[in-house]
This record gives C-alpha cells, sequence and structure tokens, in this order.
C-alpha cells in the first residue's frame, strides 16, 4: 500500500505559537517577500495589540500585492473596534478600488464600532467618501441611521450623495424621513431618476417596509 | 425571549437559571473560541445543553460554570462543550463527484508537478468528522488513482470534535453510514463484526491519523503546511463572514503552489477571498491557489 501514515505536528495544545517578536514582526510586515508580509499580517492580528492593528492598517494603504492586502484586510475585520475603525477610514477615499472596497467590506463587519464616526464621514469634503459612508449606514444597526440620512438629504449639494442617500432610506429609512424626503425634489429639480427614486423611498417607508425589522 | 428573561431547567429549587445575557456572553465565548456562530433559532437547544453541562459539573449556577470554562487549565470543559454543539452528519461517498474529481482531473495537475517518483503527495481531510470522508477518499485513491504507487500519499485528517476523531480511529460504521459504498469495497476494506456494523482493516486504519485541529485557532493549524489538495466540506456554512475569510486565509497559507481545495456543494470560495482561482473541471468546481504564488 502507498498510503503513508502522516507525521502529525505533535500535541497541538503544546506546540508554541511561531517564535516571533513585536518588533521583528513589524520589520516583516514591509519584507519584500509576499509570503513573509502574509505571515506577518496573520501573527501581528493576532497579538490584539493596538499598535499592531495601526501597522496593519498603515501597510494596507501602501500594500501593491494583492494577496497580502487581503490578509491584512481579513485579520484587521477579526480585531473589531475603534483602532481598526480609525485606521481604516482614511482609505474610503482612496484611488485603489480594491483597497476602497475593501475596507468598506471590513467596516461593514463591525457596525458597532462604525457609529462614532458617521458624522465625520457624512461631511467628508470628498463625495466619493460620503458615498461610501452612506454605503455602510445600510446595514448599521443604530437607531440614529435614518436621521443621519435625513440630515443628508437636507444639506449636501451633491445630487449623487443625495441619491444614495435616498436608496438606502428605502431600505431602513422611518416615517420621520417622510417630509425631508418629499421636499427633495425642490432641490434639484428636473432630474427625473431622483423623482423615481423618491417615489420607490416614500412608498416603501409608508408601507412599513423600509424600517428596519418591519416584515 | 425577551431581554432579561430567565429560563429554569426545572421548577423548585435547585433550578439552573440561564439568562438572555448569559446565552449571549457564552455565544460570543464559543465564537472567539471555535469560529462557529449559534444562530438564534438554535438558542433553545443550546440552552438545555448548557443546564445539562452545569449539572454534570456540579456548578452552583450558570456564573461558575462560566468561570470554568474559562479557566480550567486543561480545556477539558470546553472541548465538551464543543463536542455537543458540533453537526457531525456524514456518510461514505458523500458529494462523491468531488472524490471523482480529484481521481480524474486535480491528481493529474498535481502530480505534473511532482518532481519524481516516490514524491510526497499531501491532502488534508479537515473537517473529517467520523471519518467516512478520509476513508472514502483513501479507498477511492487505492481503487481508481492509476498513480497511486507512484507516490507516497499522505492523507491528513482532523476535527475539533475529539468524540468523533475517537470513533475514526475505531472505524466502526453501520448500515446508514455505509448506504452508498459500492459493496465490492465494503467486502475488501471491511471486516464485519457480529453486531451488524463494520469495521475498516487495520492496514487502512493504520496508514490514516486523526488529529484535533481547530481550523480558527492558528496555533493549531500553523504547522500545516505543503499540502497539495484539501477539502473542506460542509463545515463553513455554520462560519459567520469573518471565520469564512479567515479560514480561506488558513487554507491559502496550508497549501503548496498550485494547491487545491474541494468545498462543500453549498459552499464558494468566490464569495469569501479572492485568494483562489475558480477552476472548473468536467466533475466539479474547484478552487486552486496559483501556482505562481508561495
Ligand atoms: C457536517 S460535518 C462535515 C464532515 C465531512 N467533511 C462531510 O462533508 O461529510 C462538520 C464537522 O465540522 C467540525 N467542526 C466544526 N467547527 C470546526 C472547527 N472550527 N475546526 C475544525 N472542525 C470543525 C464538526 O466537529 C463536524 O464534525
Amino acid at each position: 500500500m502507498t498510503l503513508v501514515r502522516p507525521v502529525e505536528p505533535t500535541d497541538i495544545s503544546l506546540s508554541p505559537p511561531p517564535p516571533e517578536d513585536m518588533a521583528g514582526l513589524l520589520v516583516d510586515l514591509s519584507d519584500e517577500s509576499p509570503p513573509v508580509r502574509r505571515r506577518a499580517a496573520h501573527n501581528l492580528a493576532r497579538t490584539g495589540e493596538p499598535q499592531a492593528i495601526a501597522a496593519l492598517c498603515a501597510r494596507a494603504g501602501v500594500e501593491t500585492d494583492e494577496t497580502v492586502l487581503e490578509t491584512i484586510l481579513t485579520m484587521v475585520m477579526g480585531c473589531r473596534g475603534r483602532a481598526t475603525v480609525e485606521g481604516l477610514l482614511p482609505y474610503l477615499a482612496s484611488d485603489n478600488p480594491s483597497l476602497r472596497n475593501g475596507v468598506a467590506d471590513v467596516l461593514r463587519a463591525m457596525p458597532e464600532a462604525i457609529g462614532p464616526h458617521v458624522e465625520e464621514v457624512l461631511s467628508d469634503h470628498d463625495p466619493a467618501v460620503r458615498i461610501m459612508g452612506i454605503g455602510l449606514l445600510a446595514g448599521l444597526p443604530d437607531p440614529r441611521v435614518s436621521g443621519w440620512l435625513v440630515e443628508v438629504i437636507g444639506r449636501d449639494d451633491d445630487f449623487n450623495v443625495c441619491a444614495a442617500a435616498v436608496d438606502v432610506l428605502a431600505e431602513v429609512g422611518e416615517p420621520a424621513a417622510l417630509p425631508a424626503l418629499k421636499r427633495l425634489p425642490t432641490r434639484f429639480p428636473g432630474v427625473p431618476f431622483l423623482e423615481f427614486a423618491i417615489h420607490t423611498a416614500v412608498s416603501r417607508i409608508g408601507n412599513g417596509e423600509g424600517k428596519r425589522g418591519a416584515p | 425571549m425577551t431581554e432579561g428573561q430567565q429560563t429554569n431547567s426545572a421548577s423548585g429549587e435547585g433550578a439552573i437559571i440561564i439568562t438572555d445575557d448569559d446565552l449571549e456572553k457564552f455565544c460570543e465565548f464559543l465564537y472567539r473560541k471555535t469560529g462557529i456562530r449559534i444562530e438564534s433559532k438554535k438558542r433553545y437547544f443550546l440552552e438545555r445543553r448548557l443546564i445539562e453541562r452545569v449539572g454534570v459539573m456540579k456548578c452552583a449556577n450558570f456564573r461558575d460554570y462560566f468561570s470554568l470554562l474559562h479557566f480550567e487549565d486543561a480545556g477539558r470543559e470546553l472541548q465538551q462543550v464543543v463536542n455537543l454543539m458540533t453537526i457531525n452528519e456524514t456518510y461514505f461517498f458523500r458529494e462523491m463527484y468531488q472524490i471523482d474529481c480529484l481521481i480524474n482531473s486535480i491528481l493529474a495537475d498535481v502530480s505534473r508537478r511532482k518532481r519524481r517518483q516516490g514524491d510526497r503527495l499531501k491532502i488534508w481531510s479537515v473537517p473529517c468528522s467520523t471519518g467516512e470522508e478520509p476513508y472514502s477518499i483513501a479507498i477511492s485513491l487505492l481503487e481508481r488513482w492509476p498513480l497511486v504507487d507512484d507516490f507516497e500519499i499522505e492523507i491528513h485528517d482532523s476535527d475539533i470534535d475529539s468524540s468523533v476523531l475517537e470513533r475514526a480511529k475505531v472505524g466502526v460504521y453501520d448500515e446508514r453510514a455505509l448506504h452508498l459504498l459500492p459493496m465490492m469495497y465494503r467486502q475488501k476494506y471491511f471486516t464485519p463484526r457480529s453486531d451488524g456494523n463494520w469495521q475498516i482493516i487495520s492496514d487502512l486504519r493504520g496508514s490514516i491519523d486523526f488529529t484535533l485541529v481547530n481550523i480558527s485557532n492558528l496555533s493549531h493549524t500553523w504547522q500545516y503546511r505543503d499540502f497539495d489538495v484539501i477539502f473542506c466540506r460542509n463545515l463553513l456554512i455554520y462560519f459567520d463572514d469573518v471565520s469564512r475569510r479567515q479560514a480561506a486565509e488558513m487554507f491559502y497559507e496550508a497549501l503548496s503552489p498550485g494547491g487545491f481545495i474541494c468545498l462543500g456543494h453549498s459552499e464558494s470560495m468566490s464569495r469569501m477571498s479572492s485568494l483562489f482561482v475558480p477552476r472548473k473541471f468536467a466533475d466539479a468546481m474547484v478552487y486552486q491557489k496559483s501556482p505562481q504564488r508561495l
């Protein structure tokens, strides 16, 4: 028979984690070899230390290898909290779509940590960031979501930002959003598809479909 | 159940009470340790099991039991709980199209990259549950892969549940587990027992090793490297998105360049990771780590 009994790693409960120190891992995170960087990312995330998370987030901004970027984002996704959110938020404005969309995925996975930063994101000078921020609100279990979106459609001068907010209001808007939605066409008159989106949002909210948790 | 509501195992004195808050904390703990998320509709089942364990461990209340789970050095009770919470359903020749794909296509691709005869070919079945999957792979290789004698084949098998591993090592199966296995294989690789069940022959049992591994725990998995093929079927459906992505990372590290991963029929790597390339073969769709990547 050619099946050979594998020699397994000895008792896993006794086997030590890879023998690396924080300083060494931080150096490895910029190593020229992608596998070394990926391994460093795994081990840094495992420490859960704010310093490690900050380093991972910083590396995400300059990482050129797609597999290493994905590893970093997956690893920080497991470290829910302020350090991760603050480290990643700036990339919502990145020109690199893999980074921008990857970061949005990570942030969506930690809704409880985004809450304190919503207002800052929704007032960013870059409309692309405001739109990404609105996209995050759809899954946020926070009673303020509908109110934030109402503020956006009342004050934001960018048409696309308001359109994004209307789309999310159709999903999670509360009846208190109806007056602002009905006023919105006067801010951008003569744009048929915005009118259509508003109509959809108004009727969904009116039917009780907009509000989260409704059947 | 509403927030703060409590549950009794039985009415009267000594009843064990587990609040919603307790359950929440326990689920978070189990999730951190294993990656398994208990859906809210399974909470009732969980609660009954926990009440049982509090009693068995002679703890005064849930809080005492929970701290025992945290601080018990050997982690024996945590293992008991894990064993209770896992779903171990499996049988011989389950989702056979993937094993067909292994024999008909994947191994041809893998063996082309091997340098010479006698090289090692490593397969990892994780989770292996009670052993039906790895034994099915082994039997299929021995019976159907023409190059089987050209390589030294290692089949590694792991699961988080220590009780299924014990059963896998003994290798005794009933009709239900064997219903898809062709009779000629049963006669060749099993011996009948007086209780009507069948036991894997000792030669085959001796060439397969079973180990306790939690795929969400890097200190368990970091030594698993250089695999040519990994079977991870019918586990990731129980994971949430973060744990799935982390599992994909771990598999990426565990595979050799050009290595393959086979998932269950309702699981898709594309939804959890872009590290792998989908490969469509005649029998199945599987995922491959790029041969150029390290
Ligand atoms: C439904 S069985 C699948 C068995 C086999 N792969 C098949 O498809 O028939 C799922 C197994 O996953 C194991 N499991 C659950 N969480 C795990 C984890 N974090 N690491 C390793 N195994 C795990 C369970 O103990 C269970 O035996």
